[in-house]
This record gives structure tokens, C-alpha cells and sequence, in this order.
């Protein structure tokens, strides 16, 4: 058995080079594979999404995924267990007392034939909750992530997503993480530009009107929606973790490639870190509808 | 004629729910009547249903026609914002083109 131990700090980068460091390649990773808590002390969404993907691609190509060293329950163990990360994966919660905080949603894989019942069910209300926003003023935040998901089952060849939200009312922002295991975007563009880089590939699929037509009826709007929206509009910022790849888009809409690659590592798939504002969000009590021209 | 969409659909999320959409504006349409599509309880809207259901109007028509034989209502920011940023992209591209 393969031994990972995971790091200090939960997230994308640390969780990868950890995977390196224990030889692990996702794609040939062997029998079996132990996840070693001992260290953890910080868990960020990207790193729990990315680890939740990975026990279920892992799980789901035979391997064996384990876990050990949880006895301590750290506050990062428990942070966890209240999402609900080990229910799904051990099937039990670590603690009895462990429960849904308000400031989280529940980790949750989901289909994309459910996404609309859960952004409308789930997700909605509950940053309306946190934020003190009607919903009726959050539809973006719906298509922010329906579109994600178009985009995971057009170009990833999987329907499937994994996805985690966090709210710090202290800085009143809203975190959000999206994580497939397909394809990624520079393999998906490069089936029709095989010229280009993966970072500039990655840049490519955020302009508006450019589609790799991988669905013949695509036109290119779903992650210039997103930037718009996201950045230009609320002053946030989105990170895509992508074939190995990062970019930055900032509170102005400037994409921007990371110089460091991730370490390969097999994960060829997409991870979207989503950090907005809700100060920016704006609603007018009276406004139900208003006049699209 | 009215379309209620959320007698048609029960979100607008993909581009088969644009489709559905589509056909039965395309119907009205055909029958020379003004079609009012109500998006009532429909929270937002896709880019991806938006692309079936409202830009192929364009190819049969400009964006001008579109707006006077195609009206809407009850249609919250996200719905509204995104009818308006897709049709207006798609007419300006074709234009171009």
C-alpha cells in the first residue's frame, strides 16, 4: 500500500506535490492507497474538493482509499467531518457532534441532471441566507455555477462534479470550488488548436466566442460570463486549476497563467476557485422583474 | 400568445430545455401571431439555453424583428441580463460576419 501523507495545509498545490512525493500517479496508481491526516491542520475548499474527487475517481478505478491518523480531530478534521466529508467517504461521521455549520454548505458530488434543483434548492437559499440577499438578486450566482457544469459535461466527458461553498461574514465574501476529474481544458482545446500552449488553451476558453464546438450549438459565453460576472462585476477573483495548469482572473477580468505548473501527477482535471464579494451584490427591494431591452 | 415557460420547462439550465423553449416560440411565430415568453418563477437562465432557445431567432430574423415579434416578462436580472448580453453578441457577430 501506497502511503500519501497529506499536508499542513489542505490545498490544491500541497495536496498534488504530496501525491509526487509518495509516487503516486492517479492514472497507474497501484492497489491500494492510504491518506495520512497526521498533518493536517488547515483545510481549504480546493484541497477538500480535490481530495473528495479523488477518493471517488480513485474508488471508482478499483483502488482501495484509506484514511488513517483521525483520532486527534484536529479543528481541520472537524471542519470536515461538519461538511460531511467523511460520512461520504467512511460512511460515518468522525464525531457524534459534528453538524452543518451555517457558514458552509454540505460537500456535495453532484449529477448534472441535479444541478438545477440544487442551485435552486441548496445553493441559493443558503447564500441568500448568508448574505442577507433576496434570492430573486441571485440568479447570477446560479448561472455562475449552471454554467460551470454545462461546461464540465460538454468538454470534461464526465457528468459529474464536486462541489463546496464557504462564507466568512467577517470579510462578507463567498468562496466557491467546482472540481471534475476529465479531460481538463488544454486537452479539450487542443483537439481543435493543437497549436496552442495549455495556458494560453486555458486563457483561449475564456474568451467570449471562442468554443472548442465540442456541442455543435455552443458559442462561447459560458466563462467570459463568469469573469464578467464574477470579477468585473463584484470584484472577485477565479482561479482555474486545469491539465496542470493555473490562471489567475483578478478583480478587473485580467487572466493571468501561474509561471509554476502543477506537479504531474496524472490530474489532468479542472478546478475552479471562485472568491466574490457580497458587499457588491446589489438589489433593489421593488425590482422582481425587470425589462430585458 | 403567451409561452409561460415553467409550464414548458423546469429551469433553464441546458440547451434540450432551450430547444423546448424554441419549438414553441418558433410556433407562434410561424403562425404570424407576437410571441410573450413569461419567465415567472424562473430564477436565471444559461447561456447554454439562451443559445437554443432565443439566438437561432437570428437566423431568420435581425435582432430589430426579434425584439418587436418577442416580448418578455417577469423576467428576473440573471434572466433578463442574459437574453439581452446573448442576443445582442450573436446579432452584432453575425452582422459582422
Amino acid at each position: 500500500m501506497i502511503t500519501v501523507s497529506l499536508p499542513f495545509g489542505l490545498k490544491v498545490r500541497p495536496v498534488i506535490d504530496a501525491l509526487h512525493l509518495s509516487g503516486v500517479n492517479i492514472q497507474s496508481p497501484g492497489p491500494e492507497i492510504c491518506f495520512d491526516f497526521s498533518q493536517v491542520s488547515f483545510a481549504d475548499p480546493t484541497g477538500i474538493v480535490l481530495l473528495h474527487n479523488l477518493t471517488r475517481y480513485l474508488s471508482s478505478r478499483g483502488v482501495r482509499v484509506f484514511y488513517s491518523q483521525l483520532a486527534g480531530l484536529s479543528s481541520a478534521l472537524r471542519f470536515m467531518d461538519d461538511i460531511g466529508f467523511f460520512e461520504d467517504h467512511l460512511g460515518r461521521r468522525l464525531h457524534a457532534g459534528s453538524r452543518l455549520r451555517p457558514t458552509t454548505l454540505r460537500l456535495r458530488e453532484v449529477h448534472q441532471s441535479d444541478v438545477p434543483t440544487w442551485i435552486n434548492t441548496m445553493f441559493v437559499p443558503w447564500v441568500s441566507v448568508c448574505s442577507n440577499h433576496p434570492e430573486r438578486s441571485l440568479g447570477m450566482l446560479g448561472v455562475c455555477v449552471s454554467e460551470i457544469f454545462n461546461n464540465i459535461r460538454d468538454h470534461a466527458g464526465t457528468d459529474v462534479g464536486s462541489i463546496f461553498g464557504q462564507w466568512f461574514p467577517n470579510i462578507q465574501r463567498l468562496r466557491i470550488a467546482i472540481s471534475d476529474m476529465g479531460a481538463g481544458i488544454p486537452a479539450t482545446v487542443a483537439a481543435t488548436r493543437p497549436d496552442i500552449a495549455p495556458e494560453m488553451a486555458i486563457l483561449t476558453a475564456f474568451q467570449l466566442g471562442f468554443s472548442t464546438q465540442s456541442q455543435p450549438r455552443n458559442r462561447g459565453a459560458g466563462l467570459d460570463y463568469l469573469v464578467s460576472k464574477v470579477c468585473r462585476e463584484l470584484g472577485g477573483t477565479i482561479t482555474t486549476y486545469s491539465g496542470g495548469r493555473v490562471v489567475h482572473a483578478d478583480e478587473s477580468g485580467r487572466l493571468s497563467p501561474f509561471s509554476a505548473l502543477l506537479t504531474d501527477v496524472g490530474y489532468a482535471g479542472t478546478l475552479f476557485d471562485i472568491v466574490m464579494p457580497t458587499g457588491t451584490l446589489v438589489h433593489d427591494p421593488q425590482d422582481v422583474e425587470v425589462d430585458v431591452w | 400568445m403567451v409561452i409561460i415557460v415553467k409550464k414548458l420547462i423546469s429551469s433553464c439550465d441546458t440547451n434540450e430545455q432551450g430547444d423546448v423553449l424554441y419549438a414553441e416560440i418558433r410556433r407562434v411565430l410561424d403562425r404570424g401571431e407576437g410571441a410573450t415568453v413569461d419567465f415567472s418563477g424562473i430564477l436565471y437562465a444559461t447561456s447554454s439555453f439562451v443559445n437554443s432557445a432565443l439566438v437561432p431567432l437570428l437566423d431568420a430574423m435581425t435582432l430589430d424583428a426579434v425584439k418587436s415579434r418577442v416580448r418578455f416578462r417577469g423576467t428576473l436580472p440573471a434572466v433578463a441580463d442574459m437574453i439581452r448580453s446573448r442576443l445582442t453578441f450573436e446579432a452584432s457577430r453575425s452582422h459582422a460576419a
